[in-house]
């Protein structure tokens, strides 16, 4: 009898539920992610490179050595102050900083996969090819970067050779094609230096190849629209401070003092930030995604990105703005605002709501597919099509081989920017 | 079995290494299975018995800035039913309330000028509860459900408040002494944890346990 009661105790499945409910709660999925800096101020010795010479060396390499960390062929593309190396494998990137001292160029920064928290820093030296980079003989087949690439801040070790095999082709570096960050997140808030949705991503997200930026829109307590993506003040995006919860509970002027972002920025006004990416920034599209409890504030809304345009348009700054109708609910309301047909718009809804509030740009799932014949017919109308959210590599190839979309957001500029260059 | 009085404080501390954590977990289902494995084999009745408890709370999470006026010290109440078996195990739920922190600050310069604080942070949390007692009057406990945290704050003239749901753990010893046949008197020293916020809780309390229902 007592045997019996044993085996039906160790038989109890009531015993292996508890188990499994005790061994799945709360396991966190925390992510050390650093992001190493030279401190040898060896470029300070170097002149800066003129925009001409720049682009002598833009263009797709052949990795000659490396190529188990950073794949076979990369794209090296200039960014303002910073030399972007988009390497396609495990959405790997460098970020470099250069400059020329006498005949060689010297270029110094960090490489990261993007996805995980593995980076290290990175440094390279041109002296095959810098005359031709330079402007004074040559041509660019003989244009070599050779280097070294480490782990985390060790002193790098490790070989990496560039070869240059051709330039872009000049028709993706002039036709008008959006690259543009998902809130600015780089996959998760830990994965890149700043916060998402903040000024300070704003400025310097064009290194990880966006040219557009959609950012997400709350309204405050007392009708501020704020640029916030989760439906709560949670430790994912907000440091342990004094506030929680809904951020809409709180007025803006609470959520801008007591709210930290996790990389200490403040949590900016719409006003605030679209004055500075007009100001600060060369982005060309911003995609202002209204979200579902923003809908009393539409009409601020479209009077915020109004003023935004005028200012950009006395600055003589190429940048589209457009507020993104992202559901029923708030495409109803949009109804009701006057002139909506007026105010430019992204409608993530069907081409008939599309048509109805006369928005410029249709911005369909990627699930949904390459939808030839939608884009083409918008085309035909002076419209333009810009897909979300793509992620997968084999769908960013895939839309570039077959899709005719104006433009992508994705969680990995880095990596679109490769495919998108790389063709 | 001396894993078990390890105390809360010290659980809580560990816990956030996610290693440490399976393992205290792994050892805690081991020793349930193991006690349900060797449950007493006399004849014995079932009850369910009712805690009710109240005590002091102190918050020891990390605070990424932390307000000069940050009060961590605070009361809990919470009410818990068990179903007691004739084996170890035990099984029920419990329902409570703890302050999680607050602050009181004057004179804060801001973007928007000086402004007075006030902020009050507590949280109701309803959870099932695993118990055990490897020990005569010794009792373990061990619970896993929700914490709905509700925030408070008061500043630049306005009230607001905000209140959100997660998942919430805890952790529990406590020693009961009889006081008659049905109604004992014990102390608990518990962790919490209210993982959404990442909040940390321990707390030391005096509770009553009543059997007021046996067959």
């Amino acid at each position: 009898m007592i045997f019996l009661k044993k085996m039906l105790s160790i038989f109890n499945p009531v015993n292996y539920i508890i188990v499994i409910i005790l061994l799945s709660n709360g396991c966190s999925n925390d992510l050390d992610v650093i992001f190493p800096e030279w401190d040898n101020g060896l470029l300070n010795s170097t002149t800066p490179l003129t925009n001409e010479m720049k682009a002598r060396f833009e263009g797709i390499y052949n990795v000659e050595q490396g190529s188990d960390q950073f794949g076979n062929s990369v794209v090296v593309k200039w960014n303002g102050d910073y030399l972007s190396i988009y390497t396609g494998k495990n959405t790997g990137y460098f970020l470099l900083q250069g400059g020329k001292l006498d005949s060689t160029i010297y270029l110094q920064g960090l490489w990261r996969y993007q996805n995980n928290a593995e980076t290290g820093l990175t440094q390279f030296s041109m002296t095959e090819g810098a005359d031709y980079v330079l402007g004074n003989s040559g041509d660019s087949s003989g244009i070599k970067l050779k280097g070294t690439w480490g782990k985390n801040q060790n002193t790098p070790k490790e070989p990496v050779v560039l070869k240059f095999i051709r330039p872009i082709k000049p028709e993706l570096l002039t036709n008008k094609f959006y690259i543009i960050t998902h809130h600015g997140s780089g996959g998760g808030p830990e994965y890149l230096q700043q916060t998402e949705n903040t000024i300070e991503i704003a400025k310097i997200i064009e290194r990880y190849g966006a040219n557009g930026f959609e950012t997400d829109v709350r309204v405050s307590k007392d009708g501020i629209p704020f640029l916030y993506h989760d439906n709560t003040l949670n430790p994912r995006l907000v440091q342990k401070g004094s506030l929680i919860g809904e951020p809409e509970k709180y007025t803006f002027k609470e959520l801008h003092t007591f709210v930290r972002l996790i990389h200490g920025e403040q949590i900016p006004s719409l006003e605030a930030w679209l004055d500075a990416v007009v100001t600060e920034t060369n982005l060309e599209f911003i995609y202002v995604d209204c979200k579902p409890t923003a809908q009393p504030g539409l009409a601020t809304i479209a009077a915020i990105c109004e003023a935004a345009r005028q200012k950009a348009a006395s600055l003589n700054r190429d940048i589209q703005i457009y507020m993104a109708i992202t559901t029923d609910d708030l495409f109803n309301a949009f109804l009701a605002l006057p002139d909506y047909q007026n105010i430019p718009t992204i409608c993530e809804l069907s081409p008939d709501k599309l048509e109805q509030i006369n928005s410029h740009v249709w911005s369909p799932r990627f699930t949904e597919g390459t939808q030839n014949s939608e884009v083409a017919a918008l085309h035909s109308e002076g419209r333009i099509a810009i897909v979300w959210t793509v992620n997968i590599p084999s769908l960013m190839e895939q839309y570039f081989q077959d899709g005719i979309f104006d433009g992508m957001l994705t969680d990995y500029p880095t990596l679109l920017a490769y495919y998108y260059y790389g063709q | 079995m001396e894993c078990l009085l390890i105390t809360p404080h010290f659980l809580l501390t560990i816990i956030m290494d996610n290693k440490m954590k399976k393992l205290i977990l792994f050892l805690f289902s081991f020793l349930i299975i193991y006690s349900s494995v060797n449950a007493q084999t006399a004849d014995s009745l079932y009850n369910l018995t009712v805690y009710a408890g109240g005590g002091y709370v102190r918050n020891i999470t990390s605070f990424d800035y932390e307000y000069a006026s940050l009060n961590r010290n605070g009361f809990l109440a919470n009410l818990r039913v068990m179903w007691k078996p004739d084996y170890l195990i035990r099984a029920g739920f419990e329902v409570g309330r703890t302050d999680v922190y607050s602050l009181n600050e004057k004179d804060i310069q801001t973007d928007f000028g000086t402004t007075d604080l006030k902020t009050d942070v507590y949280a109701w949390s309803i959870m099932a509860v695993f118990s055990m007692s490897p020990f005569k009057n010794f009792e373990v406990n061990l619970g896993t459900g929700h914490a709905f945290t509700t925030v408070n704050n008061t500043s630049f003239g306005n009230e607001s408040t905000s209140t959100d749901g997660g998942s919430a753990f805890m952790i529990s010893t406590g020693y009961y002494f009889p006081v008659s046949k049905d109604l004992q008197l014990g102390g608990e020293l518990r962790g919490m944890k209210i993982a959404k916020y990442d909040d940390y809780l321990i707390s030391l309390q005096v509770s009553l346990a009543y059997k007021f229902l046996e067959w």
